[in-house]
């Protein structure tokens, strides 16, 4: 398939992921807003924005909402900050913006169904104004984005050849996936003020869909290495690495190594490292794990001829 | 109540303005259907009032849905907007499409007859009939394409012709034969429309158009006969431009590779595209960027969208191109009004499609003629289409008509006029009532082992009232073509 064509559907899977993974986050977290108390609802804006690699705006912001009185206005501009801020890119609407614009530039490869459904969502979204739904259950916005988010991947489930075409989406997928669950134990584990409270755990168990596998496996006390242990091993949850790792390596089996050169193989073997890595792994070893899925990302791009130079 | 022809009117056609200065689409005097519309409009009276504005948008919102597009330019400012589509059919019955369909095909094959000549032994130039200066002198004319041998000397595979009716019959206004568009539209109408009136689609046994998208990619394979499964790519100019979603449409539909200039690369004299797995060759390569833009060696060097060195590939017999370089000539508006003479001359018979009278003002007696009657006459400039740089006397102010004739007299040659044709009307809807409009049809030629027409084409429609012009960069919109049965109902 077309290099570009590769580099679109790659970077349409990762788009929509993280926008999936932060509208259940922004969801989770709005719906805090009126029973959390300012302490936690606080930690979870932290912890939300770290972990999704995002810088808040004002630190200080950070602070005010430990103050009852701030907590639904700071709320709003935190929100809109993840949402809609035009200068954002990690914005949801800029990553259903940018999963669209590459979505577009391989309509002819996903054919006129599941580029309508992605369509559909865009405009949805683009619809909205935050101001207008503040006020009464802004939080089905978020569970309206992610189960159409959903719907497109179920679309695709059950339309699309299992090709390299489903296969490069997939890569994009999970690598972001893995990424993102990484980032958000990395923030977890090392934010004190969360570990000591014990709050915080449930919020990123939910998000991960994972909370239920949880109380069935390790009972109803969250504890650091039971929840890294689950989100790292527990290769049945979507949301684990383990299971991340799998699906990897499946679709870099059906893409194959590139003919022209050695290159091809390096996807396959940072996988293996990241196997090795992954299993005799702590809290500690997480930035590590983290770094890894990054030189994978770029074994892609460098395998695949994703960035074109003289061809 | 039921009229003369025993259909219940429907009341929405109580006070439709049907003008019998104008052929109209549907009805052959006031109150009179055309017979081979009764399905349709039977369906129409059926419809209670509410439903018919829902259905309107309805079909607005699949369309907005399914991204279908198109991109209007004007000053600084380009514009995505939905397409405007009617949710009322244009009727074509079978016996008017017949003749439709055999008067394009003779002109197509004429046409490519002509291009294979101007570019090869130039017989008819030498021989007087069509003027050389003019075809040589053409800004469309590609001195590159001189002696390069093309596939089946099928140089024009893909043609977009425009007719339009009047009280005196069918006329070709003119013919598309570079980057002809509009196919997709033509689907995308058919899609929308067929879901609004099923059951009136079924009883006017409407011919189909689904085809065309396996017809193109036969038409395009057909351009390499000497490679047993042949690679054929579309080359677009990417996301941005106005017809992209066009190209994305038949490339899916086709289920060939969509791509852009900077997938491509000219090695060993092949054309290859980069693909994930290394470069692989390309056979055929519909393109869908204009002459110009193709490649930056050959044609313009500044151009971006297209391949350094395609065309010597192409020269050398190493890719078919569709449509080949240098087909404008053949759609020129000055080379239009020899087009009959051109059918005499390769095809030894009469035009069945007529032309529109034309004056070409590179002529002294047509430049006066132009400018002595410029109320009654559309002038277009010869290099452009869409609409672009036109006048249409009637609807245009004394000082507009001024200024149009200072730019006739500075470059005469650049300019034709054409009497104001008195276009067919077809009821729209619009506000929630039937309104004549003006239409025409483009249907979509298909030339390369053989010549078809898919029956139907895009029915273009000047939405605005009393406007002529239906291109959809000047406010325009469409229509689907329902070729019926003339004994349907």
């Amino acid at each position: 398939m077309l290099a570009r064509v590769a580099d679109s559907l790659y970077w349409m899977a990762r788009y929509l992921e993280r926008a999936e993974f932060t509208a259940r986050l922004v969801g989770l977290q709005i719906q805090r807003l009126p029973v959390g108390t300012a302490v936690e609802v606080a930690a979870g804006w932290r912890l939300l924005f770290a972990g999704i690699g995002n810088d808040p705006p004002e630190s200080e912001s950070l602070g005010n909402m430990e103050d009852d009185d701030f907590l639904f206005v700071d709320g709003y501009t935190l929100t809109d900050i993840l949402t809609f801020e035009e200068g954002n890119p990690a914005a949801i609407a800029n990553c259903l913006a940018a999963a669209r614009e590459n979505a577009r530039e391989v309509r002819s490869a996903i054919g006129p169904g599941i580029w309508s459904s992605l369509n559909r969502e865009y405009l949805a979204l683009g619809q909205t104004r935050l101001v207008e739904i503040w006020k009464r259950e802004p939080e089905l916005l978020y569970r309206d984005v992610a189960e159409g988010i959903q719907r497109f991947h179920g679309i695709c489930d059950s339309s699309m050849r299992r090709g390299t075409d489903w296969s490069f989406m997939q890569l994009g997928r999970y690598v972001e996936r893995a990424q993102l669950v990484v980032s958000m134990l990395v923030a977890h584990c090392g934010d004190a003020a969360g570990r000591e409270n014990g709050g915080e755990w449930p919020v990123l168990l939910r998000a991960c869909n994972a909370f239920e596998a949880y109380g069935r496996e390790c009972g109803t006390v969250f504890e650091e290495s039971a929840v890294v242990g689950l989100l790292l091993y527990e290769g049945d949850l979507p949301y684990s690495l383990r299971f991340c790792l799998e699906r990897l390596r499946g679709n870099l089996d059906v893409i194959g190594p590139t003919p022209s050169d050695g290159l091809g193989k390096r996807p396959l073997a940072i996988l293996n490292r990241l196997d090795e890595q992954l299993h005799d792994c702590g809290s500690g070893d997480l930035r590590q794990v983290g770094e890894l899925f990054r030189t994978f990302h770029d074994a892609i791009e460098g395998s695949y001829a994703f960035r074109v130079s003289d061809g | 109540m039921p009229d003369q022809t025993g259909i219940a009117r429907p009341a929405l056609l109580d006070g439709y303005a049907f003008d019998e200065r104008y052929f109209d689409e549907m009805f052959a005097a006031r109150e009179r259907p055309r017979p081979y519309c009764e399905a349709l409009l039977r369906a129409l009276s059926d419809l209670p009032p509410v439903e018919l504005g829902s259905l309107q948008s309805r079909v607005n919102r699949a369309l907005l849905h399914e991204g279908i597009t198109f991109t209007v330019y004007g000053g600084d400012e380009s514009i995505e907007r939905v397409f405007p589509v009617d949710c009322l059919p244009r009727l074509v019955p079978a016996s008017e499409w017949e003749f439709i369909e055999r008067g394009l095909v003779q002109r197509v094959q004429a046409l490519n007859l002509f291009l294979a000549d101007v570019y090869g032994r130039g017989l008819i130039l030498r021989d007087g009939v069509v003027p050389e200066d003019l075809v040589r002198g053409c800004p469309n004319y590609r001195p590159e394409m001189e002696g390069v041998g093309v596939p089946l000397d099928a140089y024009v595979s893909v043609c977009g012709s425009d007719i339009v009716r009047t009280h005196d019959g069918f006329m070709v206004l003119e013919d598309n034969m570079r980057v002809p568009s509009g196919v997709s539209y033509m689907l995308a109408c058919r899609q929308a429309i067929r879901r609004a009136w099923p059951r009136a689609f079924r009883s006017s046994r409407v011919r189909p158009v689904e085809q065309y998208p396996s017809e193109l990619l036969r038409a395009l394979q057909s351009l390499a006969p000497q490679v047993e499964s042949p690679t054929v790519a579309l080359l677009t100019p990417g996301i941005y431009n106005s017809a992209y979603y066009e190209h994305a449409f038949l490339a899916s539909e086709m289920d060939i590779e969509l791509v852009r200039g900077s997938d491509l690369v000219v090695r060993d004299d092949r054309l290859h595209m980069r693909t994930t797995h290394g470069l692989r060759p390309i056979d055929v390569l519909y393109r869908r960027l204009d002459d110009d833009f193709i490649d930056p060696r050959a044609f313009r060097a500044d151009s971006v969208l297209g391949v350094p060195g395609l065309f010597d590939v192409y020269r050398k017999g190493n890719l078919a191109m569709a449509n080949a370089p240098g087909t404008g000539v053949a759609d020129d508006k000055s080379v239009y009004a020899f087009v009959p003479r051109i059918i005499r001359y390769y095809l030894g018979e009469d035009p069945i499609l007529a032309n529109v009278e034309t004056h070409l003002c590179r002529e002294p007696a047509g430049l006066a003629y132009t400018l002595e009657h410029l109320d009654d006459l559309v002038v277009k400039a010869v290099g452009e289409s869409g609409g672009y740089d036109m006048l249409v006397g009637r609807h245009a102010s004394r000082a507009e008509r001024d200024a149009f004739a200072e730019k006739i007299r500075a470059r005469p040659a650049n300019y034709i006029s054409q009497p104001t044709l008195d276009l067919s009307c077809a009821p729209c809807l619009i506000d929630g009532r039937l309104e004549p409009r003006h239409v025409d049809l483009r249907p979509f030629v298909l030339h390369g082992a053989e010549t078809r027409v898919v029956p139907g084409g895009l029915c273009r429609v000047a939405l605005r009232k009393g406007n002529l012009v239906v291109n959809s960069s000047q406010g325009g919109g469409a229509k689907d073509a329902w070729v019926v049965e003339d004994d349907a109902c």
